[in-house]
């Protein structure tokens, strides 16, 4: 193996136990995308904040770690604060060490600008990260040159101090120079605008949020932290969105949401026949609506998913019976394993739970009254998807 | 390796490779019929003075390199500078070959892979520090050569379409306007690029692999492109399809990897990091000429930059001596034995995250008394801009004082001095 150290560049090593908790925290991104953004920011972050404590032992990341997760799923880059110096951290896997990209946001929003940006190069396989050259915010602003296609500033390497000795004995002898060019303030947002904002963007769908509406907007969206924090629990369809919530009630007046399908068209009639098998035919008559939705697990390249299937038989005046079925979609068989489905009342308690490993489906029944809300947790491999009930 | 003498073969000879082994010096008729119609047009004192420094005339070509537009042609001057620096790029090339331990790559291909990295040498040089080109470029040419042999490593181990995912953007770009692809088709390229990005996510479970690439995966890359491309690009150009896609991105991996690291061949042929066939680009009649070289004979007089230096030699020798022994070991081991990492790593018994930490802070520790010694003793405030200078000065004078530099006597001597 080729690791050939130069004493000019800072060469940290990945321990496997910050990795795996990093890789742990970023499953709570929304995107296949987001999460190994934030799994190669956390890495960095974690591990160069191990490396500067050492030295400056007042070493903190600027943002509180939680926080970071809900900027990672929408932009790249990480900072830390020595004293009143900010670093920010640009990581990359390019094997061409040829350029330093900073997103616009680390450059432009008056709260996140940095003084040093360092760029880290970050290689997972081999386990380690690699702090090759820096720049400062000035330089940035001067001599960048700025890509709208992805609103980076960019300087090629030989713009770039490749020499980290040099950063650290500036830090140590130089004071604070002032390295920070003007930044324009961003206009205010009205909160209603922000609402709308965040309602637009918090679909999942939108792969790139932050370049689907003007940065002025943007910027001034991402600067404060509850609308950050909004947005990132808008495009998880986590439940402070009254629209993540299924009402079951409406099914049974026939209005159904566009994601929940007849059963026909998300099983094949093999896996509708093994689905009705587990009930006995005086029984099934007892379901007068039932619905699937697809969820996907995986990745885009592999893909896994199951079906959902929610039948209702009222019992009583505002009594339903639930039940609850996960089973296999298009071809397979038998599940993909493994897959666990929690069921869950309102305040996150668990009601039931079954697990599977190489199955033809999951099942669980239960009474409820309308009114009454339940979540249903599947979970398969690393992924979790939650789907929120009304009756 | 015989190396040169002569003034004129210094800035006009290339070295030869026959099987892997050095041939002898091929002389390009251009640079020297160059050298020798600058060196009759001086006048006779200057001739005599000149003609066996060759630190002026590295200085002079240099200057004139710096001074030129960036042009297609390769200047007479990049030529020159070629020539000059063979010496460097092949000890670079023998020294790193020796610290891989198995490789696939022959000395031939090493020299090659190193004087590809002229231009970035030319330019990282200072000459206003009084430094020296030919000790510049002996310590500047092995780092950038290990990095590119790092570079193609990595890089072989990645599938094409792995490939794209660890290109920077600005080589993306690069690689396919080398293809000959327009401004437009680059831009709707490079928007595939970054979806088929934001999709082909590795599975992080430890060391597994790229997902395989299918159907689908071109179904969600496409149906995100053609999203985007309405917000991003002009829609002018209709929507794709999936086996476009992946035609499309095949494409560009193949292309960037033939930019980037494209397959070496052991040629026999001048080794002067350029295209062979191009003719140099002659400019005798040039205005620049007269006034660099009075600008130079007079460079050359100046004393107090000579006692400057030596000053400066002190000084980091004593910063040297102060360092604790286990840093003093560290930066022996690796200016004056080149050894790798993983060889200090054995040798010390220590692990490779102690010994780049404690090999980066020795030097760090070098450089800030370095630093503090030209505030005290030459009153000098330190500036960022200062610090970095002083740093480059720092790692001459490692590459210097650590013996490096003695690989124009016969290299096996050299070895032995060293290996004690």
């Amino acid at each position: 193996m080729m690791t050939f150290t130069d004493p000019k560049e800072w060469w940290l090593e990945l321990s496997p136990v910050v990795e795996a908790d990093v890789l742990h925290q970023s499953q709570q991104c929304n995107t296949f995308h987001s999460r190994h953004t934030a799994f190669l920011n956390g890495l960095c972050l974690r591990t160069v904040l191990e490396w500067l404590r050492e030295d400056a032992p007042e070493i903190h990341p600027s943002f509180a770690l939680a926080e970071f997760f809900s900027i990672w799923d929408v932009v790249n880059g990480a900072a830390v604060n020595v004293g009143s110096t900010r670093l920010v951290l640009i990581p990359s896997e390019s094997i061409d060490n040829s350029e330093l990209a900073v997103p616009q946001e680390w450059v432009d929003i008056p709260s996140w600008v940095g003084d040093y940006y360092l760029a880290v190069q970050v290689q997972v396989e081999q386990r380690w990260v690699r702090i090759w050259g820096y720049t400062t915010h000035e330089a940035l602003k001067i001599n960048a040159r700025f890509d709208s296609s992805d609103r980076t500033y960019c300087l090629d390497s030989e713009q770039l101090t490749q020499d980290l000795n040099a950063f650290w004995v500036t830090y140590q002898l130089c004071g604070n120079p002032l390295v920070q060019a003007a930044v324009s303030p961003l206009p205010e947002l009205p909160p209603a605008q922000a609402e709308s904002l965040i309602q637009r963007l918090g679909n999942p769908a939108v792969m790139f949020p932050r370049l689907a509406i003007p940065f002025s907007l943007w910027g001034a969206l991402l600067s404060q932290a509850d609308w950050r924090r909004q947005l990132f629990q808008q495009r998880a369809g986590i439940e402070s969105n009254p629209r993540s919530v299924t009402r079951l009630g409406e099914w049974l007046h026939g209005s159904f949401a566009a994601t929940w399908q007849a059963i026909e068209t998300v099983l094949s009639p093999q896996q509708s026949a093994i689905a009705w098998r587990n009930e006995s035919t005086s029984e099934s008559a007892l379901f007068t609506v039932s619905r699937a939705k697809v969820l996907e697990f995986g990745t885009p390249a592999e893909v896994a998913s199951v079906a959902l299937v929610v039948r209702l038989a009222p019992t009583g005046e505002s009594r339903v019976l639930v039940e609850i079925q996960v089973c296999p979609t298009g071809e397979q068989i038998v599940l993909p394993s493994p897959v666990q489905v929690k069921l869950l009342d309102a305040s996150g308690g668990k009601i039931g739970q079954a697990t599977a490993t190489v199955t033809e489906m999951i099942q669980m029944q239960f009474e409820a009254d309308a009114g009454e809300q339940f979540q249903v947790e599947v979970r398969s491999g690393t992924t979790c998807i939650t789907e929120n009930f009304e009756i | 390796m015989r190396p040169r003498q002569k003034l004129i073969d210094l800035f006009s000879a290339f070295v030869q490779f026959e099987g892997d082994r050095f041939h002898g010096w091929l002389v390009d008729v251009g640079l020297r019929r160059s050298m020798q119609r600058l060196l009759s047009a001086l006048p006779q004192s200057t001739r005599e003075a000149t003609s066996t420094d060759e630190t002026f005339w590295a200085l002079y070509w240099h200057q004139h390199w710096m001074q030129e537009q960036e042009g297609h042609t390769p200047s007479i001057a990049l030529g020159h500078l070629s020539a000059y620096l063979q010496e460097p790029c092949y000890w670079a090339a023998d020294r790193t070959l020796r610290k891989l331990r198995d490789s696939q790559y022959q000395l031939s291909d090493c020299f090659q892979m190193a004087i590809a990295d002229v231009r970035t040498v030319l330019k990282r040089f200072k000459p206003d520090r009084g430094a020296n080109l030919k000790t510049f470029a002996n310590i500047a040419f092995p780092g950038l050569l290990t990095e590119r042999l790092r570079q193609q490593h990595e890089a072989d181990l990645c599938t094409n379409l792995g490939l794209l995912r660890r290109v920077s953007k600005r080589r993306f770009v690069e690689a396919l306007r080398q293809a000959g692809l327009s401004a437009s088709a680059i831009a709707h390229y490079q928007l595939a690029w970054v979806c088929f990005n934001a999709l082909y996510v590795p599975q992080q479970t430890g060391t597994k692999p790229l997902p395989q690439v299918n159907n689908h995966l071109w179904q969600a890359t496409t149906t995100l492109y053609n999203t985007e491309r309405r917000n991003q690009l002009d829609s002018a150009i209709p929507d794709c399809n999936p086996e476009l896609m992946e035609r499309w991105l095949n494409q560009c991996a193949g292309w960037v990897r033939t930019y980037l690291y494209p397959p070496l061949e052991s040629l026999n042929v001048p080794k002067s990091g350029l295209e062979s066939k191009e003719e140099w680009q002659d400019d005798l009649t040039d205005p620049l000429h007269e006034s660099l070289l009075t600008q130079l004979i007079n460079q050359e007089i100046e004393q107090e930059r000579q006692v400057q230096q030596s000053q400066v030699r002190e000084a980091i020798e004593t910063a040297l001596n102060s360092l604790d022994n286990p840093s003093q070991t560290l930066l022996r081991l690796y200016y004056q034995q080149g050894l790798t990492q993983q060889q200090i790593m054995e040798q010390l018994q220590m692990s490779q995250s102690t010994v780049s930490r404690r090999l980066t802070k020795a030097r760090e520790s070098l450089l800030m008394a370095f630093v503090k010694w030209s505030q005290e003793a030459l009153h000098t405030s330190p500036t960022p801009d200062l610090i970095q200078d002083m740093s480059a000065a720092l790692e001459e004078w490692l590459g210097v004082h650590y013996g490096v530099l003695n690989p124009d006597s016969s290299s096996e001597t050299a070895d032995k001095e060293i290996g004690q």
